[in-house]
This record gives structure tokens, C-alpha cells and sequence, in this order.
């Protein structure tokens, strides 16, 4: 900016100076015509000469002889005793001067009668200081045409000469230093309307300055057209003396990029205040928006990153810098001063330790540093972080700064601190664990490691195990014929392909003998060579059992067979003279004459034993049934069900003057055994008929059945002798009988007890003695589970 | 109904004895024949078939016999030709209440009723 104003002060100057000179000029030519018209008036021409410091001579080319003014004397050095000859003049001019000095007064103006006029260098007598003059002059010619005499002026222009080196110095460099800033210049004359512009400031406006003529509207035309109005407003702001911010304007190009000049601009006021000129700079700041650009661009990533990024100053450590993850991860707002906090205040005292012993001095040695190290927040809370140390370094290798670069990695340090938990709990139970483990590594070939349970199972160490692979412990054949060798490359390579798989195979054992096992392989997840974890069970013993538990069992089974074809023939061999008693005793019942009672009464009492004795053999074969046979699921139907029990024949007798009601509430099919149902449901209404109560004028059976898709509830009501509250747990016991009317065996309650566990169903039993029984059975419907 | 000609199997006599004696007195057969072994029974219904005579319209068959149970009898009964079989028909008469017995029977199309032991004046007259 500083050079700026000074170089524009210096085209002021120059202009001005450029200005002064034209006048002076002037006058001096008038001088001259003066000088001519008015020899004689030698006093007011020394005073002019003076004032104007324009020395005057007149060289006689006769005598060879010059007179000089003491202006004259004065810009040469000489004084009254210098000798005024020819050689004396030529003394007086530069040497390299001289030589073109002749050759010009004799060719051009001798020669072609022309006046002199030359700006050129003498050497002052007295000092021997260069000075620039300006000469002008006449030559005067006689009749023929020869030079008689050279009359003129000599002004001392050294001061003007400099100042117009100086012009021209300054010129080239503001040139120079336009280029090198990308900065032109330019003025703008209010009056004409004219712009001018300096070379670089055709070079930022892409202009070529022979063809482009720049004035305020063909300058607005080269901008983005969305720009134009702003300028426009911009200098007619400028012009009427508003000072005005600097502006930024865009040119557009060919290939599409976009250039972004930056515009001030100062007007220049005559004494009545009015503006006259405007002078003004366009800088080229493309490079430096874009650079902004980018700039904003990182900046804006640092601070979106989670990650912690912080400067610091690598004098003090004193942190000058901290993005947004930082702040919020110490605990700072995000415009809380920094400039008294020191890394060290928030690290803990090891992570700083680290820092500066280690982390530091190795960013110094190779620019950067990588660990992991901790922060403290303003609450004093320790966060592990993964930290990268960045040093920059001046030019001369001088720390400047510390950058670094931090990511938070308490989640990663838990999960590290995890998996280092359940390595260790693995291994341990590895280790203890009762079951025979062991590991092989299919690349080496051998196991690698194996735990204590391994080595107790095949009698070897630790390191005659690590030393073998399956097929070193394996018989050259297993029980099946095949291959050992051939098995196991067929295992491995199913467990290779994610199979767990479970098989029986046989070892040979450090003792040498053979052990059969239970194998389980499955291959574990590993980065390297891919590992088989086996576990082995010693399945010898439990084989053996297993042997004899078989054997065992056939022959439980064949027992249970013979039972039961003895239950059966002993029952039909008992039954069957039962069943032709029976027979006889009613053919006999028809044949007595019906008078005579009393054989007809013992016959009956007969009768009875007989169908006691029956009950009694078909009671136990329930109960061996039930105990035995596999419960079956087939539908059963309530209403004939319960109508065939009750009008068999066995019933009949007792079922006379019994009146049975019978309510089925059924949405489902029912489902479970058919023949044990019937049993629980003969033996409900068998003790219904049977206790009934003579004394009772309306002797009942309520059959209620309820049926849903989960049970039916069964319920058998009756008003007959009921059971007292103190027997009733005790009927379901084998061959209990709760009273003396009981004609049974006492093992119907204990059968339906039996045969209700095994339907998985429940019963209840409410009574009271003298008044009724009700008994409520709840069997599971197996509908669903037929389904 | 009334049947022309029954024939009772049975290895107990008194049950024999005891069967004739409720359809003699019930007249449900014009007549009786009685075979105290499946093997004489088969041997008869060969004989009767031979020899062209009308063939039996009721049987009643008990199960436990020694030889030939009554299933084995069964197996052969139903060898005979079919238009025969079709007038027959075959009461099981048993002691056994067994399940097993019952299911068993009751696979036989020419069984039509299960009759456990003793067999009475009321269960003959519920036969249709």
C-alpha cells in the first residue's frame, strides 16, 4: 500500500514536472526572440538569465573566440580567465558527448542552416561535476553562405534530467512490481472521460492494449454480467467523491475460469472542491480467493472431524490452536481463550512424560510421532487417545510448532480390554476344562495345543502331544474297516468347510492301548493357517454300559412280553370257568320254579361270588394294562361311551331304578386313549351304581362333560352314600375300601388314580357322607397334539 | 331274526353245552351243530360244502382253542368262496375282554358282533 501512494505521488510529480518543463520551454524560446531583438539591453538579460538560470554565449567562428553570460559562466564553472576558444568549449563538453556534438553542429545545423537545439553533457570546469544543459541556438551565415557566428542559450537541466531518470526508474519499477503483484493501475480523467491503464492492467483484464481502448463501459463490459451493474455503481460513486470500500469484481474467460479482481479507487479534487481525476489499482486476487477457498475448506474439515486437532506453540507448548472435537473434548467453548493453556495442564503426568521424552524428540528427529497417550479433561476425567505428533519447522530448521492429530479410543480400549478378558477366560477354561481339548494346525500338521484333560485321556505330555497329528494316535484302521488315514482327511476337510461334526472314533493311547471316543470337531476362526478344534470323550465305559443296558433291555422286554401273555392266559384260563359258571348259574336261575325262593336266593348269592371274583380278575387286568400299554389317541365319543358302559350288561342289576342324566357340552373332537378313558369312566359310574343309597326316594347319576380344545372336564354326581371327609384321600389307595358295602376289590379308585397320571390329567373329589359324591376328572385333549 | 342252521366252536364243552342251551330255548336255530375244535368245525364246513348241502348261517366262535384258535379258523373261513361267506355270519363268543382280541376280530368282515362270555337270553335276543 506504502509503495502504492508513492508511486502515485510520483506520477503527480511527474506530471507536474513534465508541466513546469513545457512552460519553461516556452519562456525560453521566448528568451531567445527576445534576446535577439534586445542585445542591448544586456542588464535585463543577465537579471532574466539569472532568474531563469540561462546562461547565453556567442561563439565567432572567425576568431575562434566565444563570449559567455555569467549565467553561462556560472553553469560551466569558469571564470573571467578561462580561455574562451574553441578547444576551450570543446573542453568543457562530455567526452562522450563530443564527438556527436561535432558531428551534429557541423552536419545538421551548419550544414543544413538548421537552429541548435540539443540537450547534452559537460563537465564543469571548477568541479569536474557532470551536468545535463539544453542548448539552443542560431548559427549566422554571410552572403556566401559560411558560418560567421553561433548565438544562444544554455540551461542547466541536470536537476530535470534526474528527475526524469528518477520518472523513468520509478516507472519501469512500478512496472516491474505491478507485474510481480499482479497489480495495475489506473487513472481516469473526469472531464474527457478518459481511462488510462497501466500495462499490468491490461494484463489483468486479459486485454491486449493495441486493440483495447479501456473507458469505464468497455471495462464494465468485460465483467461477469451479473457484476457489471456493481461496478457501474461503483465509479459513479467514486467520480462524484464518495470514498468507496474496494470493490471485487469477476471477469469471465474462454476456458471458464473465473479471474477476481479486487478494484480501489481515490479521486483526486481541484481547489473548488470538484473531482477531477480518479486514480485507482486492480489487483488480480484470483490466487488468493481461491487459496481462501481452499483454506475454508480444511478449515471447515478440522473442525467437522471428530477426530482432536490442536497446535501447539513449540516454544512454551502453549496451545494456540484447538478444533471443535478438541474443545468439546477438554471441556472448552468453542470461543473460550486458549492462550494460557499449556498441553501439560491436560495431560495426565505419564502421557505427558511420554510426550516430551519421547514423543517430541522423535518429531523432531523425523517430523512426526505416532502413540497412544491420554488427555485430561477440565473435570480430570483420563481419555485415551491415539495421538500423532506433526513438527513444523521454519526454513533454517527451527521448531515452530507442534501440530497434532488425536482420535478417542476408549471404546476401541474397552473392547481391547474385552477380548483380552475373554482370551484369558477362554484359555482358562481351555486349560480346566474337564473335557479333553485340543487344536490342530492343519498347516504344521500337529496339534498345538492341547489341555491337561487331553493329556490325562491319552497318557502323553504336553510335548509328545504338540509333536503328533490325528493320524500318530489313530489305529491303522477304525472299528468299521476304513481307513483311519482316509477318514481323517474326509473329517478335516468337512470341518474345513464350516461342518461341526460328531463321530465315534478310535485312539491308540500312550499305554498302546485303544480307547473309543466321542469326537466332536469344528474349525476355529483364525487369520493364519486354519486350526480344528477337537474335543474327545472317552466313550469306552459308557459303551459298555450302553452293551449291557441294550441286553438288558431286550430282556426286560422279553419279561414284559411273557407277562404279558401270562396276564392274558391266566386271566382267560381263570375267567373263562368263571364266565361258564355264569352261564349255568341263569340257565339253572330259569329252571327253578320261581316258588321256590330259597334255592332261587342261593343261586343268586352263588351268582354274585362268581361276578366278584370276575370284577376282582378284570380290575388287576386294568391295572396291568394301564401300567404297561403305550398310551394310544383316537376320538372318543362321550355320549356312546358312556351309554355303552352303562348298558352293559354288567350294570343292569343296578342300574334299575337309577336314573342316569347326561349333559354334553362338546365344540371339539375329543382325542386321547380311548380304552383308559373308558376304564376312568367305567369305574366313575361302576361306583355310582354301585353305592347307591336305598333310602333315598330319587336315586341319581349327573353326567356332566365338558369339552374345549384344550380338556374334557368330566364330572359324576350322584346322591348316594358319599364318602366320609377322613377316607377320602384314602380310597385311592391300593385295595382300600372306605366301606362295607364296598363289594370290590378296592382297586377301581387306585386304577382311575393311575390311569389319570398316565392320561396327565387331574381329578377331585367332593363328598360328604350320607349326602353324595362328586367326582371331576380333567383329561387333556391331545387334539393338538395329533395335529 | 331266526337262523336255520347254527354252528357253535368252542373247546369247553360246558360252555357248548350252555350256548345250545339258550338258543334251543330262545328257538332262534332250526338247528345246532357243535365242533369242540376249530379243526373239526373246518372239516364240517368242508363236508357241508362238498357235498353241496346248504351251507351255516350263524357261527359263534370262541378265540383260546388249542390247535386252531379261532383267527386261524377265521383265515380259513374266509378262504371259502365268496357268495357262501356272504350268508355267513360269525359271532366271536369269549371270555377275553382283551383289546387286543377285540381289535383283532373286528378286522374280519364276517365277524358281526363280539360277544364276551357268558352269552344270555337278553344279548341273543338283542341279535338282529
Amino acid at each position: 500500500m506504502k509503495k502504492k501512494t508513492e508511486s502515485e505521488q510520483l506520477i503527480i510529480a511527474n506530471k507536474e514536472l513534465v508541466f513546469q518543463n513545457e512552460e519553461k520551454e516556452k519562456r525560453a524560446a521566448e528568451l531567445i526572440i527576445a534576446n535577439k531583438e534586445l542585445k542591448e539591453q544586456e542588464i535585463f538579460l543577465r537579471e532574466s538569465q539569472r532568474a531563469a538560470h540561462i546562461g547565453s554565449y556567442k561563439l565567432n567562428f572567425i576568431t575562434e573566440h566565444w563570449q559567455s553570460s555569467e549565467t553561462l559562466d556560472d553553469i560551466f564553472g569558469i571564470d573571467k580567465s578561462y580561455i574562451r576558444s574553441i578547444e576551450g568549449w570543446k573542453e568543457i563538453i562530455h567526452p562522450d558527448d563530443q564527438n556527436t556534438m561535432d558531428e551534429y553542429l557541423r552536419l545538421e545545423v551548419i550544414g543544413k542552416q538548421k537552429s541548435f537545439e540539443r540537450e547534452y553533457r559537460i563537465v564543469r570546469i571548477n568541479d569536474k561535476q557532470t551536468r545535463w544543459v539544453c542548448g539552443l541556438g542560431e548559427v549566422k551565415f554571410d552572403d556566401s553562405g559560411n558560418a560567421i557566428q553561433l548565438i544562444g542559450t544554455i540551461q542547466d537541466i541536470t536537476k530535470r534530467k534526474k528527475t526524469e531518470q528518477k520518472l523513468f526508474e520509478s516507472k519501469e519499477m512500478l512496472s516491474q512490481s505491478q507485474k510481480l503483484t499482479q497489480m495495475g493501475s489506473w487513472g481516469l480523467n473526469v472531464e474527457t472521460g478518459e481511462l488510462s491503464w497501466s500495462a499490468e492492467a491490461y494484463n489483468i483484464h486479459n486485454c491486449d492494449p493495441e486493440t483495447f481502448t479501456p473507458t469505464p463501459e468497455t471495462l464494465i463490459n468485460l465483467l461477469l454480467p451479473e457484476d457489471r451493474e456493481l461496478l457501474s455503481n461503483w465509479i459513479s460513486k467514486v467520480i462524484t467523491g464518495i470514498n468507496q470500500n474496494a470493490i471485487v469484481y469477476r471477469l469471465g474467460s474462454d476456458d471458464g475460469t473465473i479471474k477476481y479482481i479486487r478494484g480501489e479507487g481515490r479521486s483526486v479534487l481541484n481547489k473548488a472542491g470538484k473531482v477531477i481525476r480518479l486514480f485507482g489499482t486492480a489487483h488480480d486476487i484470483t490466487e488468493r480467493i481461491e487459496s481462501e477457498e481452499k483454506m475454508f475448506q480444511l478449515s471447515s474439515i478440522i473442525n467437522a472431524t471428530s477426530d482432536i486437532v490442536g497446535i501447539a506453540n513449540s516454544a512454551d507448548q502453549h496451545i494456540t490452536f484447538l478444533n471443535k472435537a478438541g474443545r468439546e473434548a477438554l471441556g472448552f467453548g468453542e470461543e473460550e481463550d486458549l492462550s494460557e493453556t499449556k498441553i501439560s495442564d491436560y495431560s495426565p503426568a505419564w502421557a505427558n512424560e511420554l510426550i516430551l521424552k519421547e514423543g517430541i524428540p522423535a518429531a523432531m528427529k523425523t517430523g512426526k510421532w505416532m502413540g497412544e497417550t491420554a488427555l485430561l479433561t477440565k473435570t480430570g476425567v483420563e481419555i485415551p487417545i491415539s495421538q500423532v505428533i506433526v513438527l513444523h519447522s521454519d526454513e533454517k530448521g527451527k521448531p515452530q510448532f507442534f501440530a497434532t492429530v488425536a482420535r478417542d479410543i476408549t471404546e476401541s480400549k474397552k473392547v481391547e480390554e474385552n477380548l483380552k478378558q475373554s482370551e484369558v477366560r477362554f484359555r482358562s477354561f481351555f486349560e480346566n476344562s474337564p473335557v479333553p481339548l485340543f487344536v490342530f494346525d492343519l498347516n504344521l500338521g500337529k496339534f498345538v495345543s492341547v489341555n491337561l484333560a487331553t493329556e490325562r485321556l491319552f497318557k502323553l505330555t504336553n510335548k509328545e502331544l504338540t509333536n503328533k497329528g490325528p493320524g500318530d494316535i489313530s489305529p491303522e484302521f477304525q472299528p468299521d474297516g476304513t481307513k483311519s488315514e482316509e477318514k481323517i482327511k474326509e473329517r478335516i476337510a468337512k470341518a474345513l468347510n464350516g461342518e461341526k461334526l460328531e463321530f465315534e472314533w478310535v485312539f491308540i493311547i500312550g499305554d498302546g492301548s485303544e480307547i473309543l471316543t466321542e469326537t466332536r470337531l469344528s474349525l476355529l476362526p483364525s487369520n493364519g493357517s486354519p486350526l480344528i478344534l477337537a474335543s474327545s470323550l472317552d466313550i469306552t465305559e459308557r459303551r459298555k454300559d450302553e452293551i449291557k443296558l441294550k441286553r438288558n433291555n431286550k430282556e426286560l422286554q422279553k419279561i414284559n412280553a411273557e407277562l404279558d401273555r401270562f396276564v392274558y392266559s391266566v386271566s382267560h384260563d381263570l375267567r373263562a370257568p368263571l364266565k361258564s359258571m355264569l352261564g349255568l348259574t341263569d340257565i339253572i336261575n330259569n329252571d327253578i320254579e320261581p316258588e321256590n325262593k330259597e334255592q332261587l336266593e342261593r343261586l343268586q348269592m352263588m351268582k354274585q361270588s362268581v361276578v366278584k371274583l370276575d370284577n376282582f380278575i378284570e380290575d388287576i387286568l386294568h391295572y396291568s394294562r394301564n401300567s404297561r400299554m403305550e398310551v394310544t389317541k383316537e376320538e372318543i365319543c362321550f355320549e356312546e361311551a358312556i351309554n355303552d358302559i352303562w348298558g352293559s350288561h354288567k350294570f343292569m342289576e343296578g342300574t334299575k331304578g337309577l336314573k342316569l342324566k347326561l349333559e354334553i357340552q362338546q365344540a371339539e373332537k375329543f382325542i386321547s386313549d380311548k380304552r383308559r378313558v373308558i376304564v376312568i369312566l367305567g369305574n366313575l359310574l361302576s361306583n355310582a351304581v354301585k353305592y347307591q343309597d336305598a333310602t333315598k326316594e330319587n336315586p341319581f347319576v349327573n353326567i356332566m362333560v365338558q369339552c374345549s380344545k384344550e380338556n374334557a372336564i368330566i364330572s359324576v354326581e350322584d346322591n348316594g352314600i358319599g364318602i366320609a371327609k377322613n377316607k377320602q384321600e384314602k380310597i385311592f389307595e391300593m385295595f382300600y375300601r372306605a366301606t362295607t358295602l364296598s363289594s370290590g376289590s378296592g382297586l377301581g379308585m387306585y386304577i382311575l388314580k393311575e390311569t389319570m397320571e398316565k392320561l396327565g390329567g387331574t381329578f377331585a373329589l367332593e363328598s360328604e357322607l350320607a349326602k353324595g359324591a362328586k367326582f371331576t376328572v380333567t383329561i387333556p385333549n391331545q387334539l393338538v397334539s395329533l395335529n | 331274526m331266526k337262523f336255520k342252521h347254527a354252528l357253535l366252536i368252542d373247546d369247553n364243552n360246558i360252555d357248548n353245552y350252555i350256548t345250545k342251551h339258550i338258543i334251543t330255548q330262545s328257538k332262534k336255530a332250526d338247528r345246532i351243530t357243535i365242533k369242540n375244535s376249530a379243526i373239526k368245525a373246518l372239516e364240517y364246513l368242508n363236508t357241508i360244502n362238498h357235498a353241496n348241502e346248504e351251507f351255516i348261517d350263524i357261527i359263534f366262535l370262541d378265540i383260546n382253542m388249542p390247535e386252531m384258535d379261532g383267527f386261524d379258523f377265521l383265515d380259513e373261513l374266509i378262504k371259502f368262496p365268496e357268495e357262501i361267506i356272504a350268508k355267513t355270519s360269525v359271532f366271536m363268543l369269549t371270555s377275553s375282554d382283551h383289546p387286543k382280541d377285540i381289535n383283532r376280530a373286528t378286522q374280519y368282515s364276517v365277524v358281526k358282533k363280539y360277544i364276551v362270555k357268558p352269552l344270555t337270553d337278553d344279548i341273543l335276543n338283542d341279535l338282529k
